[in-house]
């Protein structure tokens, strides 16, 4: 079994950029919105950043609170603005956005939108502590890590070229940024989550991902139910009790995965909660204590 | 509303489920197939994403284009009346044969297929996927075999990501611009244009710039077939042979995703049939145990806080559909996963209502 190189959570942490990455449903978007508190809890400037996250108003920084602040980044501003850097000369730069072809081209050139959204986050690392990601589930996290090596490759030379490479060489490095793979101790999100570790390790050889499981159930033990689910009558639990018994034993047998791959890995408990605010506080609580 | 689903999959001719990731889309999907062909409906289910030991117990371990048939490998008490298929198709391969589908010529479809920039938007342009589904879907459509076909749709970061594919794709073409830019012997170019790709030139380099400009050429040949095939497939998701049905399962985002899924299906004039609630708690009975240990406590808070919020969606739901001709059907959570056929028309058995 190839081995994947895995870091423990607390050292990825200690690094300005952290990307939040797994299965849809896993959890990326409170994880990551509960860590940025945390960090802005612990007295650090902390972004928290969406990629076009539907159930946010796109663009605009919004501040949150002491040290505490939202972007739902949009790819069509971070475009304009990555050419009005580029293009030194404002009216310059005004006549090349409002052309039609160019316009028509930042739209429908592949991996432009990947780029330029992984791009403005990029460009904003020395202007917080720590900026926390909530990457879009898996195939579309990984279009956007590829779209920059891919861009690598494609321009030989030119101006995008010289900032992909940048890019790269920010992504690749273990003292400025983290990757964090988010499963649940399920067997799907388990198995992405070793596909996208490896996939991880290709991209980014020298910097190793740290990797969590999220809502992980307290332990139940129950003498009726045998430790082998392939055992038990039928799928469906009768009582609460038999439900979490059961559902100690899967997670532990799909943990496995994990485990077997020889990945350490940090849990985070789940939490009975009434609404989001006090599911982020709770969780938010459970990552104090790995900073 | 009805709570048979049976009168829905007799009725329509394509069943599209649709649903965020981490639902259990896949195995509703699969479950809804088996059931229909338990009830004598030839079904073929494509699926895009499946977990491997589903597809391995499905027997559509390997990736295949064409479907496979399975009826022979259900265990039912009954005979099973009807038929039931499953295919895994290919995003490459669908992909491959849609260029060559719509290319003039072999060449054509080879020089497109070989473009740096069209293998890059094979892999991973996002909205692929998604459309691949819906090739994948009109190449079977008039398949005889099969009179209801379900489409699993691949996973998404919302659910409307998969009903917006063929627009984007569809902007590739809908721009005189585009003409412009791959003809510009024949006109006036603008002194603009010229300006934007100099510096777009000096931006991206040469090289990038000749990849794109052939690429564009080959899209450009393909744009008629293209556009008659977007139009036929619009048509298609719009005719009454064809129904949605949203899979989701608790969580606080539910209500919203619902929201947003009918608005956009009652903007394009879709048929929605309605809503599985997946891995509800409900069916738990509450027993009369006192826990004891902290674990027991933990867990049981957790389950409580779950089925308040699992009653406050079933509500919704039950109040937004109260006066139409639309499904609503809850699934249990299982103890443990699907991975057999048997376990998937154990699933089956809670579309009887």
């Amino acid at each position: 079994m190839s081995a994947i190189q895995a870091k423990p959570l607390q050292e990825l942490l200690n690094r300005p950029l952290i990307f939040m990455s797994g299965k849809g449903g896993v959890g990326k978007t409170a994880l990551s919105e509960s860590l940025a508190l945390a960090f802005s809890k612990d007295q650090k400037k902390t972004l928290w950043v969406t990629f076009e996250d539907p159930h946010f108003p796109l663009g605009d920084l919004q501040q949150r609170g002491n040290d505490w602040y939202h972007l739902n980044c949009d790819g069509h501003r971070s475009f304009e603005e990555y050419i009005e850097l580029k293009i030194k000369i404002p009216s310059l730069a005004k006549v090349f956005l409002r052309n039609r072809a160019v316009e028509f081209l930042s739209r429908t050139a592949p991996g432009v939108h990947e780029l330029v959204l992984l791009g403005k986050v990029w460009s904003l690392i020395d202007d917080y502590d720590r900026i926390v990601c909530d990457m879009p589930s898996t195939g579309y996290g990984l279009a956007m890590f590829q779209s920059v090596q891919n861009f690598s490759s494609l321009f030989q030379s030119g101006a995008v070229r010289k900032d992909a490479d940048a890019m790269v060489e920010t992504l690749s490095d273990p003292t400025q940024t983290g990757n964090v793979v988010i499963g649940l101790p399920e067997e799907m999100p388990l198995q992405e989550g070793i596909e996208l570790g490896e996939y991880y390790q290709k991209l980014f050889p020298e910097n190793h991902s740290a990797f969590l499981v999220n809502r992980c159930y307290p332990v139940v033990e129950l003498s009726s139910v045998d430790q082998d689910p392939e055992s038990w009558e039928q799928p469906l639990s009768a009582s609460m009790q038999e439900y979490l018994a059961k559902r100690s034993v899967r997670e532990k047998q799909n943990l496995r995965l994990w485990e077997d791959y020889h990945l350490s890995y940090s849990k985070i408990e789940e939490i009975p909660h009434e609404g989001e605010v006090q599911l982020l506080d709770a969780l938010s609580e459970q990552f104090k204590e790995f900073i | 509303m009805v709570d048979s689903i049976d009168a829905l999959l007799k009725q329509r001719r394509v069943v599209i489920t649709s649903g965020t990731g981490g639902v259990g889309k896949t195995t509703v999907s699969a479950a809804l197939g088996l059931h229909a062909a338990t009830q004598g409906r030839s079904v073929l289910v494509i699926t895009i994403d499946p977990a491997k030991r589903l597809k391995t117990s499905l027997g559509v371990s390997h990736i295949g284009n064409d479907p496979i048939e399975l009826t022979d490998k259900i265990k039912s008490d009954a005979p099973v009346k009807g038929r039931f298929y499953a295919v895994v198709p290919d995003t490459r391969e669908t992909f491959r044969q849609m260029v060559e589908e719509l290319s003039p010529s072999q060449d054509k479809a080879n020089a497109m297929i070989e473009n740096p920039i069209f293998q890059i938007i094979a892999k991973e342009f996002s909205g692929a996927n998604e459309y691949m589904a819906l090739q994948k879907l009109g190449s079977v459509i008039d398949d005889p075999r099969f009179d209801l076909i379900i489409l699993d749709t691949p996973p998404s970061r919302n659910t409307i990501a998969f009903l917006n594919a063929p627009r984007v794709l569809g902007r590739f073409f809908d721009e005189k611009i585009f003409q412009l830019m791959i003809r510009p012997t024949q006109n006036l170019l603008s002194k603009g244009l010229k300006v934007a790709l100099d510096l777009l030139s000096k931006l991206t380099g040469q090289h990038f710039m000749t990849h794109l400009m052939s690429f564009l050429v080959s899209l450009f040949e393909l744009q008629d077939r293209f556009t008659e095939k977007l139009s036929k497939m619009n048509a298609l998701l719009s005719s009454s042979e064809l129904g949605f049905i949203l899979v989701t399962a608790p969580s606080p985002s539910t209500i919203p995703d619902i929201n947003d899924f009918t608005k956009l299906l009652d903007q394009r004039d879709y048929h929605f049939d309605g809503i599985i609630l997946n891995r509800t708690l409900g069916f738990i009975q509450d027993s009369e145990f006192e826990p004891k240990t902290e674990g027991e406590k933990k867990g049981f808070a957790i389950i409580k806080s779950y089925l308040s919020r699992e009653k406050k969606i079933t509500d919704k739901i039950n109040s937004e559909l109260k006066n139409e001709n639309r499904h609503f059907v809850k699934l249990p959570e299982l103890s443990r996963d699907v991975h057999s056929l048997g376990e998937l028309a154990y699933v089956a058995h809670f579309f009887n209502p």
